[in-house]
């Protein structure tokens, strides 16, 4: 191996490690199940790797792989295959829980509701919904990211909060204020 | 009604939701033996394509593969026109078939409807009627109302006159097709192309050698001025696309498969009538 192949394997290390948890979480929120996150966000990044001159050539290389997670994501749809439920998450329910355990279990509701909603979605849906609200993207970069037009992430922002609201599972959502840091992980 | 109460809390409920995932170690290893494996295939696809068209021998590098054995694209075929009534109607499509072939033993079919543009706001109405009893999708414009699909009289306009709309089908083993993409038809200077893709897996393919069988299917669009294209896939080899005619258009429509082995396509390639390079596209991280 070159000494210019040892850098370039360096460099990509180096980004692989500080972007490998946020790449996994925006995984997980567009296939819902652990393994099938970490196969999305790995095969990004092998992605991510052939492509690497280009990636730091990027004015943004963050949102040149985030285009590959995505267009990843997207060749995983099959035609006449619905997206699976996780197993287990299943939205809310109701217990015997004492007052003190109440706050925590209403919060672990919470999240186990808004997971199987959203996977419920169309997978372009979804990926708007993760796009705008998760990654926090203006709707020209959820654009690229999507490699579609602004109008259609507007559509499809629309039609995925349209179906959220009417999810059984999330009749009644509740905020919860908790210590976190806002904005995104770099 | 909403209940905007889902929006704000959404960006909190979908880190909450994003937490659940147990942050595994980085899986550099893999990635790098993975990636590099693949990086090399494609330098090796690609150097032996140059190679035999240059005529040269390579006895020398030994283990190169024969060119033959590289994989063809998907064959793909374009059925003779069928005649239709003249032009797309505001309440009934026309319709044109891009492509039909067979890839993992599964037949599939690519087809456009285009609806043409309502000329005011009561064709608006009665082309929104007229897609609810067709099972179309509704055009992304239509918001979500009090009613599916929204009532004149009773919710807004869904849209303004004079747009009309493109739906790409896609259908295997002769079910009922799905909806692939669909959006509005743009003339004029906004006229340009558009490509989009899924993957042909017919089989639901698992297992190790679930990825040997899948292949890349593609659709879109060329505008006017273009008068031929190609796709090149990752392993150096190249579709020819048909163009094909859809009445209500100005430009043309395509299909494509890659080849067997979930190969990636490349670049799209557009030509004049003179042979010149027009509008291109680069698969940059497909």
């Amino acid at each position: 191996m070159t000494a210019e192949q040892s850098e370039r394997d360096a460099d990509f290390q180096g980004f692989m490690a500080s972007r490998w948890p946020r790449l996994l979480r925006t995984a997980y929120l567009l296939t819902g199940e652990q393994h099938a996150a970490e196969d999305l966000a790995q095969t990004a990044l092998e992605r991510a790797y052939v492509a690497w001159r280009r990636v730091t050539q990027a004015e943004d290389p963050d949102a040149y792989v985030r285009r590959i997670l995505i267009n990843a994501h997207s060749r995983r749809f099959r035609h006449g295959r619905r997206p699976e439920l996780p197993h287990g998450q299943s939205g809310g329910t109701e217990g015997t829980q004492h007052t003190e355990d109440r706050d925590r279990i209403a919060q672990a509701d919470d999240r186990l509701a808004l997971l199987p909603a959203l996977l419920a979605l169309p997978p372009r849906q979804r990926q708007a919904v993760v796009l705008r609200y998760w990654e926090d993207l203006s709707v020209d970069e959820a654009a690229a990211a999507m490699g579609c037009s602004t109008g259609t992430i507007k559509s499809q922002t629309a039609k995925a909060l349209a179906k959220l609201r009417k999810s059984p599972a999330l009749k009644q959502p509740t905020v919860h204020v908790r210590e976190r840091a806002a904005g995104k992980e770099r | 009604m909403h209940d905007d109460g889902i929006d704000t809390a959404l960006p909190e409920r979908l880190a909450a939701a994003a937490d659940q995932v147990v942050i595994t170690p980085v899986p550099t290893t893999a990635v790098l033996r993975t990636a590099r494996r693949r990086r090399n295939a494609r330098r090796l696809a690609l150097g032996t394509a140059a190679l035999v068209g240059g005529g040269l021998v390579t006895a020398a590098l030994g283990g190169l593969p024969d060119a033959d054995e590289k994989r063809q694209p998907t064959a793909v075929l374009v059925p003779p026109a069928t005649p239709s009534p003249a032009g797309p109607g505001v309440t009934r499509p026309s319709n044109a078939v891009l492509g039909e072939g067979t890839a993992d033993g599964h037949r599939f079919r690519v087809e456009v409807d285009i609806w043409a543009a309502a000329a005011d706001e009561d064709d608006v109405w009665n082309q929104i009627r007229a897609m609810y009893e067709s099972d179309t999708e509704m055009p992304f414009e239509v918001g979500n109302g009090a009613n599916h699909p929204p009532v004149k009289g009773e919710d807004k306009l869904p849209f303004t006159p004079g747009k009309s709309w493109f739906y790409i089908y896609v259908s295997v083993d002769g079910n009922p097709r799905d909806t692939a993409v669909s959006g509005r038809v743009l003339t004029g200077r906004n006229d340009r192309m558009h490509v989009s893709g899924s993957n042909l897996d017919g089989d639901g393919n698992e297992g190790a050698d679930a990825e040997e069988r899948t292949v890349e299917l593609l659709y879109g669009y060329v505008p006017e001025g273009v008068d031929r294209a190609e796709i090149a896939w990752e392993n150096g080899t190249v579709s020819k696309l048909e163009l094909v005619e859809a009445a209500g258009s100005p430009g043309r429509w395509f299909t494509a498969a890659g080849p067997e082995g979930g190969v990636d396509p490349d670049e799209l390639r557009t030509y004049d009538a003179d042979g010149q390079p027009a509008e291109g596209h680069d698969f940059n991280g497909w």
